[in-house]
């Protein structure tokens, strides 16, 4: 085994919430707000309920196959040369998924907070604590979670709470106006930042120490990382009204900005700016494990930390040039969804459906 | 390469000669004891040799052999009356070290001796040593007794209710405080010797059955790893012990307090006694174990609860305020409300430095001010707090050096730091806030938070002896939860911590009805 490392189910439980509210948790209201408009979070209910689905394919492809990895899943299913491929085309779609992780959370402080700092300066800062988690492998990087998600979720929830004076129930209404079709379109754009992601799971799950009640747990998880989200969206339509959450990147930030209790307590955005820090940080680290591991299985290393350092390098040059601005970055996700889509449900199906015949043999 | 393993042989093997030269037994003669003895210790002044003849038929030659100030007087007077008094030498068969050993000495521990080198370490010790012309061995009399400070009330670990007892230097006397505590024949002692010079004792203790084995053959193998030339304190054992010695934060513990020694012997923990320190390591410790203080056990399980909370939040407070301070006032002016920004202006008005460099100055004051407030004569004491209550008060703003609202949180950071129950996690704050500074006045928030993460994972990677550093939150154990954040009541500590006693986890009978109403209403129903 490449890694000696083993997390429990709890620590999973928390791994696959924190993985989903990663960059989810500040610019799916609107996202979501521009297609589905107020019926957003009906749009997100129905990712939740695909994301449920993929996880189910998921886990049932690693656990009828040894409780591998999916480099090793291809390569015992598919024979070496193309399981080789498929090897490397996820690691790619790992590394590929930092890069643009990391891009993401640099656009967020540039924008925000550190408008005139060098933005290598921001790669170079995060990187380095992906570098060090990441060398200390999962366990490690389960117990950070294990950390960082309960302040995560307590900051959550407090933004929640404390704008409730602010919420206007009418915004939500009416409930279905324009029919189905923009829903569903909504939640294709978002499936693929969210749910479709669940493969950077292939790499981890091998690693939990009791595969028994596997599937009640990840599933657990993803239905409440979905009911977060839902939660989240619900509110900053709630708060800010259908067009403001349409139009703002980071919409929950603007909802965290206008709450204020008694004149004392305002505009503690940076409550959910911790929060969505700490979560990406999760999310980006777990993403970039996966990419080193998937590559050292690839091809065949024994220790996975000569990875990190050529990998580390390769994420924050590809990582500016994902878009020269922001909003070229944005674009480019378009094709985000076919994209994981493949990855999550396209390949594995195959898989799994390789291995039943294979099995009946 | 192959000179130095030649030489490495070399060295070796005079080393072994040396040691098969000590192993040389005794002679019969005694004259010839008592002179390579005496050339041995380098006729030292304070090595007394005492000779006298022995027996009123058939006399023989005898003496004795102590070292000034190690042994206790009355006992080598006792040993010596008793032995011109009650030797009787009618049995001409038995030799005459034999009968004194068998009949006379009412001495507590007496063993005899052949070797050289374990005469001289007795001696050394505070033993007495006896030789007689004749014999090839000599008898070891314990006289141990040295001029000592008694058990006096802790210093440091002050606690309100509970014994006032602290260790002293001696390690007889503070095993004899655990003994006193656990009597149970299952408390297990083991000593060793460590230093070629100081051959200092050293003892661990835990208690068979509780305490993890792997932990315990560990720490057994990290102690005897060690080679030094002298352990004169525990802090020279704590860089050869720990996981991560590059680590700032602390990984064992110190405690001067006999009853919180044996609550951690109680939870499996294994303790490091060194002669000549009155301060015990407890091993494996966890980060939150330093929050939990005595007291939590002795008060209230409310209070202690709430005080536990306190103390870790006032920890936080003094590892993050001044960053927070400088990262707000310069980067995130809004996050104040518009009353408070207005007067913290108006404050700053005349202060000629940036926030940064003012919270730097008034960090680095303090520093200087309870460095020198440690190190001073006590004489002096009061001197040196009027100057620093000038420096970090309102002579210091009145100047226009720094600004009201700086000498407060800065104040209030050094108010914070004293709550800690155990001094050394502190150290880590000390150091780690200035760096959190510079990160905070560099990139605000965003650089507070990182460095908060920085330490955050850099905790999770720690380990004590196997134990994960943060266990109870990283990972997270639910029945450990009992006694992390919150301290619950008695009757619901019903396991011990789970990694630090996984044989025997059961403290106390979880069957018993508890609160003790229920017990009384049972009764009535019956």
């Amino acid at each position: 085994m490449i890694e000696n490392g083993v997390i429990n189910r709890y620590q999973l439980w928390l791994l696959v919430i924190n993985f989903h509210l990663g960059s989810a948790l500040l610019f799916f209201p609107g996202k979501i707000a521009a297609e589905s408009k107020q019926n957003g979070w009906i749009a997100i209910l129905l990712v939740t309920l695909i994301g449920s689905l993929l996880i189910l394919l998921t886990v049932t492809l690693v656990s009828r196959n040894n409780n591998q990895t999916i480099v090793k899943i291809s390569e015992s299913l598919l024979g070496k040369p193309i399981g080789f491929l498929v090897g490397l085309f996820y690691a790619w779609f790992y590394i590929h998924l930092t890069a643009i992780l990391l891009r993401e959370i640099e656009e967020m402080i540039i924008s925000t907070i550190l408008n005139e700092t060098p933005e290598i300066v921001i790669y170079i800062m995060i990187t380095s604590l992906v570098f060090w988690v990441t060398y200390h492998g999962i366990e490690i990087i389960a117990r950070t979670t294990e950390i960082f998600a309960p302040i995560a979720f307590l900051g959550l929830l407090l933004t929640v709470i404390l704008v409730i004076p602010l919420m206007q129930l009418e915004n939500l209404l009416p409930i279905m106006a324009e029919g189905i079709k923009p829903i569903i379109k909504g939640s294709y754009d978002v499936l693929g930042f969210t749910f479709a992601e669940i493969s950077i799971f292939f790499m981890i799950i091998p690693f939990v120490n009791n595969h028994k009640i596997l599937l009640k747990t990840t599933i657990s998880a993803g239905i409440v990382a979905g009911l977060l989200l839902t939660v989240m969206v619900v509110v900053s339509i709630m708060v800010l009204g259908v067009n403001t959450t349409a139009m703002s990147i980071f919409a929950p930030l603007n909802v965290a900005r206008l709450i204020d209790i008694g004149h004392f307590l305002q505009r503690i955005e940076l409550l959910m700016y911790s929060t969505y820090l700490v979560t990406m940080l999760v999310k980006l680290t777990l993403s970039f494990y996966a990419g080193v591991i998937a590559m050292a299985q690839t091809f065949h290393l024994s220790d996975y930390r000569a990875n990190i350092t050529p990998l580390i390098i390769i994420v924050i040059t590809l990582s500016p040039a994902l878009g020269e601005s922001i909003i070229e970055f944005f674009d480019a996700s378009r094709f985000w969804t076919p994209y994981t889509l493949v990855l999550s449900l396209v390949i594995p199906l195959l898989l799994l459906g390789i291995s039943y015949m294979k099995g009946k043999k | 390469m192959a000179i130095w393993k030649w030489l490495h042989q070399f060295i070796n093997r005079a080393n072994d000669e040396e040691q098969e030269k000590d192993m040389v037994p005794l002679s019969k003669i005694l004259e010839n004891n008592l002179n390579e003895i005496q050339k041995d210790l380098g006729n030292s002044p304070d090595i007394i040799t005492r000779r006298f003849i022995l027996g009123r038929e058939h006399k023989v030659s005898a003496a004795i052999i102590f070292t000034d100030g190690l042994v206790s007087n009355n006992d080598i007077n006792h040993f010596l009356s008793v032995l011109f008094t009650e030797y009787n030498d009618e049995d001409v068969s038995v030799s005459p070290i034999k009968t004194i050993k068998e009949q006379l000495l009412n001495i507590g521990d007496v063993k005899e001796a052949e070797k050289k080198t374990e005469i001289l370490d007795e001696i050394l010790t505070g033993s007495t040593a006896l030789f007689i012309d004749g014999a090839k061995t000599a008898l070891i009399a314990s006289t141990k007794g040295w001029e000592t400070s008694g058990v006096m009330p802790p210093e440091n670990q002050v606690v309100l209710r509970g014994p006032r007892e602290a260790f002293t230097t001696n390690i007889r006397t503070n095993t004899a405080l655990i003994r006193r505590i656990i009597t149970s024949s299952k408390l297990r002692l083991e000593q060793m010797k460590i230093g070629n010079l100081s051959e200092t004792v050293i003892g661990i203790m835990y208690i068979e059955g509780v305490a993890h084995d792997k932990i315990v053959q560990e720490v057994r193998k990290r102690i005897k790893s060690i080679k030094i030339d002298g352990i004169l304190g525990s802090g020279y054992m704590e860089d050869y012990i720990t996981d991560n010695p590059w680590s700032l934060f602390p990984q064992v513990m110190y405690t001067e307090r006999p009853d919180t020694a044996a609550g951690h012997l109680l939870e499996g923990k294994i303790i490091i006694i060194i002669d000549g320190t009155p301060f015990v390591l407890s091993v494996p410790v966890t980060y939150l174990m330093f929050f939990q203080s005595t007291d939590d056990y002795y008060l209230n399980w409310q209070l202690s609860t709430f005080l536990r909370l306190l103390r870790m939040f006032t920890f936080f407070i003094s590892l993050t305020l001044p960053s927070l301070y400088v990262a707000i006032t310069t980067f995130h002016q809004e996050l104040l409300p518009t009353t408070l920004l207005v007067s913290l202006a108006a404050q700053r008005e005349g202060v000629p430095f940036p926030a940064f460099i003012e919270a730097l100055i008034m960090e680095l004051t303090f520093e200087i001010l309870r460095e020198a407030g440690v190190r001073m004569p006590r004489a002096i004491g009061q001197a040196v707090s009027i100057v620093g209550a000038l420096v970090l008060g309102t002579a210091a703003v009145e100047a226009g050096i720094v600004s009201p609202a700086m000498v407060i949180t800065v104040s209030m950071t050094a108010i914070s730091s004293f709550t800690a129950p155990y001094i050394e996690i502190v150290t880590s704050a000390r150091i780690l806030r200035f760096i959190l500074l510079m990160l905070s006045a560099s990139f605000g928030l965003f650089g507070m938070l990182f460095g908060v993460m920085g330490i955050v994972i850099h905790m999770t990677t720690l380990r004590s002896f196997g134990i994960p550093y943060l266990q109870g939150i990283a990972p997270f154990n639910i029945t450990d939860q009992k006694d992390v954040f919150i301290r619950a009541p008695r009757f619901f500590m019903n396991s011990r911590p789970r990694l630090f006693a996984q044989k025997n986890p059961i403290r106390q009978d979880s069957n018993i009805p508890h609160p003790p109403e229920d017990r009384q209403r049972r009764k009535q129903d019956e």
